[in-house]
């Protein structure tokens, strides 16, 4: 799929694009008993991580700056080593940014991108009852989101690091410093999403070439009878005789049409 | 003569006091005087007013406090900063006999001598004086002295009607027993061309005039000035500078009329002050360039008319045609300049060849690299000539997508998700936000997912498909436009037919006229339903072509439009039908329902 890409003159490579996939989010639990008072009843961690565990993200990230609400102390936090995270206790949902400035090789432009922390699961009851009803401390509430990175003629020294990356065989940091962030990590496939689009656009393609024959069809005929039209414009006099022989002209399938036009003349005349 | 000078003459005057002139920043009048004259009131000086006074005698300033800023009618005017100055001036009319002085509100730098005499016209000067005047200039004209005068005369008489005058110059010069050469040759704007001319030379000559009797009446002691630069005089008699009025400056009293305009034009160089602000005499403006009377565009513009009158059908139509092309071609360029597109990529692509079950790559588990022909955008058209609906289409769409999706730039990374956003709706590329909540059904009902995962494949595809659902929403909008326009058509070229027979056929006309008309009124009305029958249509053709037989099989619709299908080609008629009636449609083979509600319904393989 990649041919063999030209360098320019500023050592960025020309007509690659390198996608580097990304998930960031926050996972929270619900603290319980646990609670060190109202003010800190959730414990959640805010990260950026790679959803390819095989791929070294500090290859391609320099440092990751977390901005937090300011009633945090130090709401602004920034991370020079993967893995990338925030860990606090807290009770309040609110939005969070998260700034990643790439490798200085790079000479890209840092990328923001804001994440609502969510504390409470979808299904709480509006007016508040017992927070346990609805409330688990196992269960953390994951909000976790997908993306990826599109950089357009990257440095070639940055996509080769980051070619390099992914051939790491074992991770110099761990995925996550706490334990029960681990195993909610997941990973993604489009499988399911192009297929359906992929079906979807198969049939749109059949209703486009039906509605595009139409169409022609349509524009011929309106051609042909705006020909007409303009004939009897120009042609004003001897419309008599020849609007009859213009008749005449039977398609195939219409032979009642012609019937009819000759015995009008006959009726008139 | 003209009248050079401002005499007070004793004779009617102005029986009121003149207004105040407002040369504070603001002026605050306590009082309105009800006896104030009315013509005093014009438009400029209620500009220079605040909206809820008059002018009237001294100002008392109120305690009120000025606003910065005020509005009168759609302009701002600061009061901050200094308002032009006027002045209560008075004027005489030569053409008047009376000599009754009126006066009038003119800029304070604005010398009287310019317009003292308004009613004074060329032609009243005696014709040996300008004949001095004129070989005093230097002016090199073929014009001979009798020709000049002759014009001079004409305009006189006529009033600056060119075309008598130039009427009653062909008749003397130019008739077709007797030519005089080269009077005949003469043309209007070469009439024109000479008349102003002589206007702009005796201008200058009267202005030089006004300050050499004004120096002498002043001050006629010399004074030294620094050492005079011998400027040569201006020949092509546009701008002049005078000096404002008297000051110990004023220029020495000089005996030609050549000294007295240098010396006038040293005083300028000498400080920027003593340069008034002066519109030219009858061009309207201060601008030292403005011509009275441009020969060379004025004969372009004459011909230019001329070929424009003269022009032959044809040829309008022509270049009405010629325009609404280049109206289309440009529209597509400013498009495609829009998004740096205007250039031809080597090899397009569209996205949709992209979007393939066997890629390479797998979600998340490495970078993917993808050398695509130019840092394109996925599914980009190559331009060219817009000639048919489909590729006008999709251009359209492709732009309002293009709008809102993130563009790829070297050194500034985007996320995939920025292309999963929906299309622009406002701006000249939007899309309506129907046709968009439309795409958005069509999609559900594809089950596609609503928040697809970023991924390129999956951002292509999606891509994909709503350009492909938005093209085909517009087909079908333009489809049935099409259709109805076909069947008025059709309708009118059967009444052209049958009108020169009796009435007793206009009555089947009629009932012609009427089936054509069913067809068009049914499209018409479609267009609100337009998602749910076009489709059940075109998947019902889609899905069975033999849909088109039972139609014909059905006898009273075949003679209805039998008429107007006699005039087309067969292979038109399939379409015809198609336009028919919604019963008969849903009478066929087509398993879509004619559906509840409007939602576009899809036939689903």
């Amino acid at each position: 799929m990649a041919s063999t890409p030209r360098t320019n003159a500023d050592g960025r490579l020309a007509d690659v694009t390198a996608c580097l996939p990304i998930a960031y989010g926050s996972i929270a639990f619900y603290l319980g008993p646990n609670a060190k008072g109202e003010f800190k009843t959730h414990r959640w961690t805010l990260y950026v991580r790679s959803p390819d565990q095989t791929f070294d993200l500090s290859r391609a990230i320099s440092k990751v700056v977390f901005q937090l609400h300011p009633s945090f102390p130090q709401p602004t936090r920034e991370l020079t080593e993967p893995p990338f995270e925030i860990t606090e206790c807290g009770w309040g949902e609110f939005e969070a940014s998260i700034r990643i400035v790439w490798k200085e090789i790079a000479d890209e432009r840092s990328t923001i991108v804001t994440h609502g922390i969510r504390l409470y699961p979808k299904n709480t009851p509006q007016k508040n009852a017992d927070p346990s009803t609805y409330m688990n401390t196992q269960v953390p509430v994951v909000s976790e989101k997908y993306d990826e990175v599109v950089f357009t003629n990257p440095k070639e020294e940055f996509h080769i690091s980051l070619a390099d990356a992914h051939k790491v065989k074992k991770l110099s940091y761990p995925l996550s410093k706490e334990q029960s962030v681990l195993k909610h990590f997941r990973t993604y496939g489009d499988e399911g999403d192009v297929q359906a689009m992929s079906r979807a656009k198969k049939h749109l393609e059949g209703e486009l070439r039906s509605i595009k024959d139409r169409l022609l069809k349509v524009d011929s005929e309106l051609d042909t009878v705006k020909a007409r039209l303009a004939e009897f414009k120009t042609s004003t006099k001897p419309v008599a005789k020849v609007s009859q022989t213009k008749k005449k002209p039977k398609p195939a399938k219409k032979l009642a049409a012609s019937d009819q036009p000759p015995s009008k003349k006959t009726k008139t005349s | 003569m003209p009248v050079n000078e401002t005499v007070e003459v004793g004779a009617a005057r102005v029986a009121l006091p003149p207004p105040i002139a407002p040369s504070l920043p603001f002026h605050v009048a306590a009082t309105t005087s009800a006896d104030q004259p009315v013509q005093q009131q014009d438009a400029q000086e209620q500009a220079m007013q605040l909206p809820d006074q008059t002018t009237s005698s001294p100002s008392k300033v109120d305690s009120v406090s000025v606003p910065s800023a005020v509005r009168v009618g759609n302009r701002t005017v600061f009061t901050s900063k200094l308002p032009r100055q006027w002045s209560w001036k008075a004027f005489t009319s030569s053409a008047r006999g009376d000599g009754v002085q009126f006066r009038h509100w003119v800029s304070k730098y604005l010398s009287m001598s310019e317009i003292e005499d308004f009613g004074s016209s060329l032609g009243d000067e005696p014709v040996s004086s300008l004949q001095e005047q004129l070989t005093q200039s230097n002016k090199v004209i073929p014009w001979s002295k009798g020709e000049t005068d002759a014009l001079v005369e004409l305009a006189r008489f006529y009033d600056l009607r060119w075309s008598v005058i130039i009427d009653r110059w062909q008749t003397k010069y130019n008739s077709d027993d007797r030519k005089i050469f080269p009077n005949c040759l003469r043309k209007v704007e070469d009439l024109q061309h000479r008349y102003y001319q002589i206007g702009s030379v005796l201008a200058q000559h009267r202005a030089t005039q006004s300050i050499i009797s004004k120096a002498e009446k002043i001050d006629p002691k010399q004074v030294d000035e620094s050492p005079a630069k011998t400027t040569a005089l201006p020949d092509d008699a546009q701008a002049t500078s005078k000096p404002k009025s008297p000051s110990p400056k004023s220029p020495s009293h000089h005996a030609t009329n050549i000294e007295a305009l240098q010396s006038a034009r040293q005083l300028a160089e000498l400080d920027p002050s003593l340069v008034p602000r002066m519109q030219l005499p009858s061009t309207g403006t201060e601008h030292v360039g403005a011509k009275h009377f441009d020969l060379a565009e004025e004969r372009k513009r004459r011909l230019l008319t001329d070929r424009t009158w003269n022009r032959s059908r044809q040829q309008e139509r022509e270049e009405e045609k010629i325009r609404a092309e280049l109206r289309l071609v440009e529209a597509q360029l400013r498009k495609l300049k829009k998004l740096n597109k205007h250039l031809v990529p080597e090899d397009s692509t569209e996205a949709a060849e992209a979007v393939l079950p066997n890629a390479a790559a797998n979600v998340g588990k490495q970078p993917v690299s993808t050398s695509l022909p130019g840092p394109k955008r996925y599914g980009s058209f190559v331009p060219r000539e817009p000639i048919d609906d489909v590729s006008l289409v999709q251009r359209d769409v492709v732009s309002a997508f293009e709008e809102t999706a993130p563009v790829p730039t070297a050194g500034n990374p985007y996320l995939q998700s920025g292309r999963l956003f929906p299309p622009a709706i406002e701006g000249h590329a939007g899309l309506n936000k129907s046709t968009l909540k439309s795409m958005e059904e069509i999609l559900q009902q594809l089950e596609v997912p609503k928040q697809p995962i970023a991924t390129k494949r999956s951002a292509d595809a999606y891509d994909a498909v709503r350009k492909d659902a938005l093209t085909l929403l517009i087909l079908q909008k333009t489809v049935l436009r099409k259709e109805a326009e076909l069947a008025s058509k059709k309708s009118k070229l059967i009444v052209l037919q049958q009108q020169p027979q009796l009435k007793g056929d206009k009555q089947r006309e009629a009932k012609s006229d009427g089936d054509g008309c069913v067809a068009d009124a049914k499209p018409l009305k479609r267009k609100t339903t337009k998602t749910k029958r076009p489709r059940s249509d075109s998947a019902g053709s889609a899905g069975s072509t033999e849909a088109k037989k039972p139609r014909k099989k059905l006898p009273t619709k075949v003679a209805a439009s039998a008429i107007p299908i006699s005039l087309t080609s067969s292979v038109t008629s399939a379409s015809l039908t198609a336009s028919d009636p919604v019963v008969k449609v849903d009478s066929d083979k087509l398993t879509a329902k004619p559906g509840k509600g409007r939602k576009p319904r899809i036939k689903k393989k």
